[in-house]
């Protein structure tokens, strides 16, 4: 049964995230990448991704100056503006792909008979740079409370910091590992599926309207060449 | 009732030399030999670091198959010889619910968790959802409910969902009951009772939380020391518990001190003013005052989730309140050094070669430092490397090298979790240790659900509640019992 979700089929969201930033980069020194940037924002909006939007802008911003700052060093002002649009065309491919929820994704992967070894080993690894965060975060918070600082024991600091990171993954994946093992996880056998992950309308129509504006744009790109 | 699991001559060695023989090897464990019936409810204790949690995973295939160990003898479930299948052979009649489910946990949602194991053994979606939904009511999780987000007790709650799920007959539970509250605790047990008389599950639990338990097993593998010089434990099997006490008579009892230290116009150290605080959709906080004065002694109390480490976390300045302020003399950067702070997991904070460098590091003095070392018997393993302790010794360790520094406001998230009777002892002891140094000037606030130790760890109650209002607190010696999880104090601390 499928579930009610306004989520885009994760597959179609991987797939149009990598064409969003592949063209992106591509068009960055038209003069209308700004619509480019415009058309797929506006297209986002419809489809209620404004949180997500949200959430990307100060990474845009913050990213872009730095991005465009260093460029200008060596580089023109037109260049700096270039390495701006870059970055912006990584937050709009970010949107997409930030909306994916990993394990529908990794249900719609197992729909699509890819072995469950390499959707969940893709799981594992998503999950395993959230972990990594916030073992970092507990780890700061250790070390500062014990009084050690970076600027006066920096040797110290790091031994505070790298032997309980170290400790700290290696008992994770150990935990994780048994923890699969223990839970019944198997290469061999292919397992059933919790939910369906469906093409629904709303999939249809995100669709259309994407690959209209991606198709118009292309069109733009090739009669400029 | 046929036989469920079935032990012959177990012997579990961690020493690899090739040179030594069978004779000469240290073991853990030598020739063991039990039989376990099916619908047996079994609880396996004795102090830390005793190789409880060694002989659960030797019965789910855990040891040797993922942790290098020598074994010997032979394991029957269900009266087949399993001691050569792999851990996935052994799962389909055996379901496991390890320490630490933080570390188990995979997925960013509570039901996907839930499912993924009935995934793996292709159950219809119909019937996951079943499961799911029973399990869900069982343990008060919400499906939705995003897994960082949960308690220490939360997690474990949803670990051993995971493993009811299944649906094996047989279920090993290494202790479940660590970071549970008293009624999360009780309600699990009774489940697990009810699974035992009534469906004829059989389970086998390892736990420090004795009293808890007890009234629900029918056996109790005690790990005792063993005569033999050459192996460290052996199992005594008794029906039921004899005297299980915990001698702490010669401490006092801070609910029946006077406390004449503590003026009337004592400072105040921190004052937490109408404090809003969520996290995500979840409102932990809700205009909350709090004040704490210099030497008062504060236990929190509280179901697993309602807030009590992120209070700790608030009041030291971790994460700030979404609105209104904690003022503290102790939220300047060089008063913060003043405060020693207890994590749970004591993984974060051992990181130095030595357990004596570990101990001497920032210690204000040598003396008391060396009365640690004598207290809680580091005398052995000075020279060790503090990650190759056991747990419960890497817990006592943890918190000798906060309070060696003699901080002036402590905070103990959860310190006596995992400890059996002796380690707590000898906890309660440093900490009045610690105590008398300052005239009972010291403030302490500690987060507890550990009815052995509540009594001991402070005078002043805050009850922490999901129930309207967020939270009611006491702060005088006598906690209403009714604003307390339902049996978590004695009589002795009330």
């Amino acid at each position: 049964m499928c579930k009610r979700t306004r989520d885009i089929h994760p597959i179609l969201s991987l797939i149009f995230s990598l064409l969003l930033f592949v063209m992106g980069l591509l068009f960055v020194k038209e003069t209308w990448f700004w619509m480019y940037a415009i058309t797929f924002s506006v297209l986002f909006l419809l489809f209620r991704y404004e949180k997500l939007m949200l959430k990307l802008i100060p990474f845009v911003l913050v990213f872009g100056l730095v991005m465009g700052s260093l460029t200008l060093i060596n580089g023109s002002m037109q260049d700096a503006l270039y390495a701006i649009y870059r970055v912006l065309a990584l937050g709009l491919a970010g949107v997409l792909s930030m909306s994916i929820r990993p394990i529908r994704l990794v249900r719609s992967l197992n729909q699509l008979r890819v072995p469950r070894w390499i959707s969940l080993g893709l799981l594992i690894v998503i999950r395993f740079i959230q972990i990594f965060r916030e073992e970092i975060r507990r780890i700061r918070q250790a070390i500062a409370l014990r009084g050690i600082r970076f600027a006066s024991t920096p040797a110290l600091w790091s031994r505070a910091f790298f032997i309980p990171l170290t400790v700290r993954m290696l008992s994770i994946s150990e935990g994780l590992a048994t923890s699969l093992e223990t839970r019944g996880f198997s290469t061999d056998s292919e397992g059933s599926s919790f939910e369906v992950i469906c093409f629904k309308g709303r999939d249809l129509a995100f669709s259309i309207l994407f690959l209209t504006c991606l198709t118009v744009y292309v069109y733009l790109f090739l009669r400029g060449r | 009732m046929s036989c469920a699991v079935e032990v012959v001559n177990l012997s579990l060695s961690y020493d690899f030399s090739e040179e030594k023989t069978n004779r000469e090897k240290q073991w853990i464990f030598k020739d063991l030999n039990f039989k376990i019936t099916e619908g047996d409810f079994i609880m396996i204790t004795g102090h830390s670091g005793c190789g409880k949690s060694s002989l659960i995973n030797m019965i789910n295939g855990v040891i040797p198959n993922l942790k290098k160990a020598d074994v010997q003898g032979d394991i029957y479930i269900h009266g087949h010889c399993v001691t050569n299948s792999p851990v996935r052979e052994r799962t389909k009649a055996v379901g496991s619910v390890f320490q630490n489910p933080r570390e188990q946990i995979i997925f960013d949602q509570v039901a996907d968790e839930i499912v993924f194991p009935m995934e793996n053994i292709n159950e219809t979606p119909q019937r996951m959802r079943d499961k799911l939904n029973s399990l869900l009511s069982m343990t008060g999780l919400s499906a939705d409910a995003q897994t960082d987000t949960l308690s220490g007790g939360e997690k474990q709650k949803l670990m051993t969902a995971c493993t009811l799920g299944m649906g094996q007959k047989i279920l090993l539970l290494d202790e479940p009951l660590a970071n549970m509250d008293a009624r999360s605790a009780k309600e699990l047990l009774e489940l697990l009772k009810r699974l035992s008389d009534e469906d004829g599950y059989t389970v086998i639990l390892s736990e420090h939380r004795q009293e808890l338990v007890l009234p629900y097993v029918d056996k109790i593998f005690f790990c005792v020391k063993s005569t033999d010089e050459n192996v460290e434990m052996t199992l005594e099997i008794r029906d039921k518990a004899e005297d299980y006490a915990c001698d702490l008579s010669s401490l006092s009892d801070r609910t029946s001190r006077e406390k004449t230290n503590v003026a009337a116009d004592a400072k105040q150290v921190f004052s937490v003013e109408n404090i809003n605080y969520q996290v995500g959709d979840r409102v932990l906080f809700e205009n909350f005052s709090w004040q704490i004065n210099r030497g008062e002694e504060w236990v929190i109390l509280g179901e697993n989730g309602c807030g009590k480490t992120t209070l700790l976390n608030l009041l030291f300045g971790f994460v700030r309140p979404t609105s209104g302020a904690i003022v503290s003399p102790y939220s300047k950067k060089r008063n913060k050094r003043k405060i020693g702070y207890v994590l749970q997991n004591p993984d974060y904070q051992l990181f130095m070669p030595r357990v004596k460098d570990e101990l001497y590091l920032n210690a204000s003095s040598p003396e008391f430092v060396a009365q640690l070392i004598r207290l809680f018997g580091f005398e052995h393993m000075l020279e060790r490397h503090p990650l190759s302790l056991s747990e419960g010794q890497k817990r006592k360790l943890g918190f000798a090298c906060i309070i060696a520094n003699e901080p002036e406001v402590l905070f103990l998230d959860e310190p006596t979790v995992g400890l059996d009777d002796e380690g707590m002892e000898q906890l309660l002891y440093a900490l009045q240790i610690l105590n008398e140094k300052t005239g009972n000037d010291r403030t302490i606030v500690t987060v507890s659900h550990d009815k052995r130790a509540i009594p001991y760890l402070g005078d002043h109650f805050l009850v922490l509640s999901h129930c309207e209002p967020y939270l009611q607190f006491c702060n005088n010696k006598t906690p209403p019992t009714s604003e307390l999880p339902a049996p978590m104090l004695t009589e002795r601390a009330i």
